[in-house]
């Protein structure tokens, strides 16, 4: 068992030479490590934090936003040992397949592959979250004894379902940096580096291979990484605001040939209550409200659009929850009464309920990262995020709720009020998923794209990317099992690529 | 004692008596009827309105939607024939599946339903 290194204690010059540097130690950069364990790949991790917040790591994340209101840049992340999986809800969801092609309608849509190109790691990624066994939409293993789902009409719009992560238990979910910290350890071929801040992407002269890393910690001590290889997993902020901040060779930054790194950025909106569902007969199952335990698993119901629906009627991911109960005003009162009358229901018995959401984003290239002038504690530039939101997003999900209502209505179990209509509606109470996607995404077509099918930087042989800066679309879905999944199929790259 | 004066006292009392419990009665007969009795006005869309299973809601719907149809005696003559032809649920539920939906203060009803909310209200 090896300890965790203090980079801090490291002598001011210092060369450390490996076979696989990784930058991160969220994770996608945990994950990478544990995937590569068993082989004879020298490794390092850097991680910029150690195995508790800090307050002056964290405010290297500062930086600014403009545009829609988003949360602040070193709110939206964390920056130590587990990354993000420290303040995760443990949401889990498969992207949809439909997520990964290209749409005539949707610009810049589509992945050099297909879902069935990472079908096959979804079930180690699912055990990495331990989120129990692999079982979304199969309801039929937990409904029977839970209740039925909602009844609807035929249509665009099921019930689906999320699973959650789970350390310990009903310990929900997984911090990777507490759940795998021994693990690391006792990797042979791994040192891992605490409170070391890769500062610097350093390329050969002739911009086709990366060169070195600078490492800096905020003792002041500063050194020096020569890997064959290099994977950057710090996220779909700090991965292009790397990239984009080592311009030494390439002046626009590394892989910024063609002025794409940092765009597309993409997050899930929350845009508050949405609609407001009656049923008819009052109380949906539970597993609709609250995460339940069923067969090894934890998981909970949400509406989401089917991929054909998505297709006719071009609207995008969506996954809407049933959340607390309310009271309706007059008029819904009025119709909700008339309704359930109407269909041979006691109108006594109805409920009615919020309904939240997470939804796509359309891809959009001003919706990005720069740098501004402001430098953190290690002469890093600050970055900038853009923010947007376009009304036709607002738009498709609400043609996806109109169709939940129509279900509801065709199979007389309830009803629907759609609550926002104007884009100062669905802004007034946005809040966000922290699921930073796009910003280095995945073409085979350099002039598209920042890595390729491989999740290799275009044009220089030993840089890659792992995690979900690299989605290209996005799917509604969040992002962590996709992402694991997407890092267990690069990890099979290197080992081939490292033999 | 005067004797001469009783029967003219019990005429007063049992006349009294009559009228007020003719007031009573008439008293009762007119609560009776705004509690049981119809308190809509006639219009020429009652026999649309009786299918409503809720009237006074339906009313309440409608005046929130009162910027939808019918708003023509055409359309009101169109809904008529649906309505003999299929029945208000059955058509509600037709028009949910071949989405003829409307949007009344954001709740999606059935167009058929709306229509009846609508007439509903100009008819209370």
């Amino acid at each position: 068992m090896r300890a965790f290194i203090d980079a801090r204690s490291l002598p001011e010059g210092t060369t450390l030479e490996t076979d696989l540097a990784i930058i991160g130690g969220g994770p996608a950069g945990i994950s990478l490590a544990l995937a590569l364990a068993d082989t004879p790949i020298r490794m390092v991790l850097l991680e910029s934090g150690g195995e508790r917040p800090d307050p002056a790591t964290q405010a290297l994340y500062a930086g600014k936003e403009d545009g829609v209101h988003y949360i602040p840049l070193d709110a939206t992340r964390l920056r130590f040992l587990g990354g993000c999986s420290n303040h995760w809800g443990g949401w889990c969801r498969p992207l949809d397949p439909i997520d990964f092609e290209r749409r005539d309608w949707l610009d810049h849509s589509g992945w050099p592959f297909g879902r069935a190109e990472i079908e096959p790691y979804y079930a180690r990624a699912q055990s990495l979250i331990e989120a129990g066994p692999f079982i979304y939409d199969t309801p039929e293993k937990w409904t029977a004894a839970l209740g039925a789902p909602v009844k609807l009409g035929a249509g665009g719009v099921y019930t689906t379902y999320f699973q959650f992560s789970k350390q310990r238990g009903s310990v929900l979910p997984t911090h990777f940096g507490e759940r795998y910290g021994d693990d690391l350890k006792h990797i042979p071929r791994l040192h891992t580096y605490l409170h070391a801040n890769v500062t610097g992407l350093r390329l050969s002269h002739d911009a086709q291979r990366l060169d070195h890393l600078d490492v800096a910690t905020l003792a002041g001590n500063r050194f020096t990484v020569k890997p064959k290889i290099v994977v950057i997993a710090t996220g779909g902020l700090e991965t292009p605001r790397l990239l984009l901040a080592s311009n030494d060779v390439m002046r626009s930054g590394v892989g910024n040939a063609n002025d794409l790194v940092g765009r597309y950025f993409a997050d899930h909106p929350i845009p508050g209550a949405t609609a407001t569902l009656v049923l008819f007969d009052g109380v949906p199952a539970p597993y609709y409200q609250q995460p339940q335990s069923a067969n090894g698993a934890w998981f909970r119901a949400a509406f989401a659009p089917h991929d054909a629906f998505k297709r006719d009627h071009q609207v995008l991911g969506s996954l809407a929850t049933v959340e607390g109960e309310v009271q309706l005003d007059e008029v819904g009162q009025a119709a909700a009464t008339e309704m359930a009358l109407l269909f041979g229901h006691d109108p006594a018995a109805m409920r009615a309920y919020t309904l939240g959401c997470g939804m796509e984003l359309a891809p959009d290239p001003d919706r990005r990262l720069t740098l501004i002038d402001q430098k953190d504690a290690l002469g890093m530039p600050r970055a900038r995020l853009s923010m947007r939101v376009s009304d036709e997003d607002f738009l498709r999900y609400r043609n996806t709720l109109k169709e939940l209502g129509r279900q509801l209505l065709a199979a007389k179990s309830g009803m629907l009020r759609l609550l926002r209509s104007s884009r100062a509606e669905w802004l007034a109470e946005m809040d966000w998923g922290n699921h930073h996607m796009g910003t280095t995404r995945m073409h085979a077509d350099p002039k598209l794209g920042v890595v390729d099918a491989n999740s290799r930087i275009h044009g220089i042989g030993n840089l890659f990317v792992a995690g979900s800066a690299m989605f290209p679309t996005y799917g509604a879905s969040n992002p962590t099992l996709n992402l694991l999944a997407l890092v267990l199929r690069l990890a099979d790259h290197l080992k081939e690529k490292m033999r | 004692m005067n004797t001469a004066g009783g029967p003219a006292v019990a005429r007063r009392s049992i006349l009294l008596w009559v009228l007020g419990a003719g007031a009573g009665i008439a008293v009762a007969a007119f609560e009776a009827s705004r509690l049981f009795g119809s308190h809509h006005s006639a219009s020429a869309y009652d026999d649309l309105l009786a299918l409503l299973p809720d009237r006074d809601s339906a009313a309440i719907v409608g005046k929130a939607a009162a910027h939808l149809t019918p708003s023509s005696d055409g359309d009101a003559a169109a809904l008529r024939r649906d309505l003999k032809q299929h029945g208000l649920t059955q058509l509600a539920v037709a028009d949910a599946v071949a989405d003829r939906l409307a949007e009344v203060h954001g709740w999606l009803l059935p167009d058929s339903l709306a229509s009846l909310c609508v007439l509903a209200a100009r008819s209370a």
